[in-house]
C-alpha cells in the first residue's frame, strides 16, 4: 500500500520533470534518481510506458481521422480479384463509365469551384501572428462562431481606428461574403485592391470569387479578366487563378 | 496556408485546433508518396510513419517548442525521415522474428543518455502495447481525459471540453486515472 502511495506521489514529479516544469537543479537531481533508485527508475518507466501507450492510442485515432481526408491513391491487387476473361468486359464497362463521366462530370462550373474555394479557406479564419490587437482577435473568433454581426462591428472598429489595417478591411469583406452581402462585399475587395503599398493584396481575387460565387449574367466573364489581372501581376491568389483560367478553357 | 496561419491555429485556439491539424495533415501528404517510392514502404506504412510525424510535430508545436527558425515542410520531413527509417528497421527486425521493437518511447528523448539506457532497460516494450487494453477497462471518461492530456490539452481546456467545474478538478480528476493506468502497468511489472 505505502509503496503504491509513493508510486501515486512520484506521478505528478515525473510529469513535471517530461513537461519541463523542474528548474535545472530539480532537473539533474531527477536524472540522478533515475540511476540510484531502483524504485524510482522503475516508476519513471511505468510512466513512460503509460504516457507511450496512450499516445499509441491517441495515433490510431487521429490515423482514423485524417484517413477519411487521406488522398489514398485506389491501388488493389488486380491479379488476386480479377479473372482474365472478364478483362475485355470490364474494359468496354471503363470505357462507357469514362464517357460518362467526361459529360457529366467533366469539372466543377466556376460557381463551384468558388463555392469550394469559400468554403475550405473562409468558413473558419485563422488568427494573426499580432496577439495583441485584441480586437481584431475576437472580431475572428465572432467569425468562427458564426457571429458575423458582432464581427463586422468589431471589424469595422478596427478599421475606422486604424484605416491602414488591411487584414480588418478584408475581414470586413468576408463577412459580408459569408451573409451573401455581395455589392457590399464587392466594395470592401475593391477598396482593398487600390491600397497601395500591401505586400500581400488579395483584393482583386477576392473580387474574383464573390463574382463567381454571386454567379449574375456577366460576373463570369468580369471574374475571368479579374483572375487574368491577378495572373499577370502576380498578386496574391495568382496559382488559385491560373490553375481555374486553364480548367475554363 | 502559410506557416505562421498553421502555427497559430494550432496555439491560439484550441477549440478550432482540430481544423488546423487537418490542414498541416494535407499540406504535407505528398510525402506519402515520397516515402513509399524513397523507402520501398507500402502506402499504408508510409501513412503511418507520416501521420506519426504530424502528430510529433503538432505537440511539438503546441508545447512552444518548436524552432521557428525552421520551416514546418524542413521540420516534418526530419520527423518523417526518421519515423520511415524506424518502421523499416521495426518491418526489418520483424522479419527476421526479433520481437523487440526498436522503436524508442517518444519521452526517452527528453533524458540524458546515462538515465535513457537505465530506464529504457527497464521498459518492456510489449507492455506499451497493453496500454490500450487497459485504457478500456479505467472506464470511457479517464481514457477521455488521459487522451486529451497526452494530445497537449491543459487541465483548464479539458474542463472546458468535458465539462470539469475547473482546471484544478481536471487535474486531480486526471492524476486518479493516471494512478488506475499505472496501478494496471505496475501489477505486470511485479
Amino acid at each position: 500500500m505505502q509503496r503504491m502511495n509513493d508510486l501515486n506521489e512520484n506521478t505528478e514529479y515525473i510529469e513535471a520533470y517530461f513537461k519541463d516544469q523542474l528548474n535545472d537543479a530539480e532537473k539533474r537531481q531527477f536524472e540522478q534518481r533515475c540511476l540510484e533508485d531502483e524504485l524510482f527508475a522503475r516508476q519513471v518507466a511505468v510512466f513512460v510506458t503509460a504516457e507511450e501507450g496512450i499516445r499509441q492510442e491517441l495515433l490510431q485515432q487521429k490515423q482514423q481521422e485524417w484517413a477519411g481526408i487521406s488522398q489514398k491513391p485506389a491501388i488493389r491487387p488486380l491479379k488476386k480479384i480479377i479473372s482474365i476473361r472478364l478483362l475485355p468486359y470490364m474494359a468496354a464497362a471503363c470505357l462507357v463509365i469514362a464517357i460518362a463521366s467526361y459529360f457529366f462530370f467533366r469539372s466543377e462550373t466556376p460557381n463551384q469551384l468558388a463555392n469550394t474555394y469559400i468554403k475550405e479557406h473562409f468558413t473558419l479564419l485563422s488568427q494573426t501572428m499580432n496577439a495583441s490587437n485584441d480586437t481584431l482577435q475576437k472580431g475572428i473568433a465572432a467569425y468562427n462562431n458564426k457571429e458575423y454581426n458582432t464581427a463586422l462591428q468589431l471589424f469595422q472598429k478596427v478599421y475606422q481606428s486604424n484605416p491602414a489595417n488591411s487584414k480588418a478591411k478584408k475581414n470586413i469583406g468576408l463577412v459580408y461574403l459569408a451573409t451573401k452581402e455581395y455589392e457590399k462585399a464587392l466594395q470592401q475587395f475593391e477598396e482593398l485592391a487600390g491600397t497601395p503599398g500591401l505586400y500581400e493584396n488579395p483584393g482583386l481575387f477576392l473580387m474574383a470569387v464573390t463574382l463567381l460565387e454571386r454567379n449574375k449574367t456577366g460576373d463570369l466573364a468580369k471574374a475571368k479578366a479579374l483572375l487574368q489581372q491577378v495572373v499577370q501581376q502576380k498578386t496574391e491568389g495568382s496559382k488559385e487563378a491560373a490553375r481555374w483560367l486553364k480548367e475554363w478553357r | 496556408m502559410h506557416d505562421a496561419e498553421i502555427i497559430n491555429g494550432l496555439t491560439n485556439n484550441y477549440k478550432h485546433r482540430s481544423y488546423f491539424e487537418k490542414e498541416l495533415y494535407v499540406q504535407y501528404e505528398y510525402f506519402i508518396k515520397q516515402g513509399s517510392s524513397k523507402y520501398k514502404l507500402t502506402y499504408e506504412d508510409s501513412f503511418s510513419a507520416y501521420s506519426d510525424a504530424v502528430l510529433a510535430a503538432i505537440q511539438t508545436i503546441i508545447n512552444n517548442k518548436f524552432d521557428s527558425n525552421y520551416s514546418l515542410k524542413a521540420y516534418l520531413s526530419q520527423i518523417f525521415r526518421n519515423k520511415c527509417v524506424d518502421l523499416i528497421r521495426k518491418i526489418t527486425n520483424t522479419k527476421q522474428k526479433i520481437h523487440k521493437s526498436p522503436v524508442a518511447p517518444e519521452l526517452l528523448s527528453h533524458l540524458p543518455e546515462t538515465a535513457k539506457n537505465v530506464i529504457s532497460m527497464l521498459i518492456d516494450k510489449e507492455k506499451i502495447a497493453h496500454v490500450s487494453h487497459y485504457l478500456d477497462t479505467i472506464g470511457k471518461k479517464c481514457k477521455e481525459i488521459l487522451l486529451l492530456s497526452v494530445d497537449g490539452y491543459t487541465d483548464m481546456q479539458i474542463a472546458d471540453k468535458l465539462g470539469y467545474h475547473n482546471a484544478d478538478v481536471t487535474k486531480s480528476t486526471r492524476l486518479r486515472c493516471r494512478e488506475k493506468l499505472n496501478k494496471l502497468i505496475n501489477a505486470t511489472y511485479e
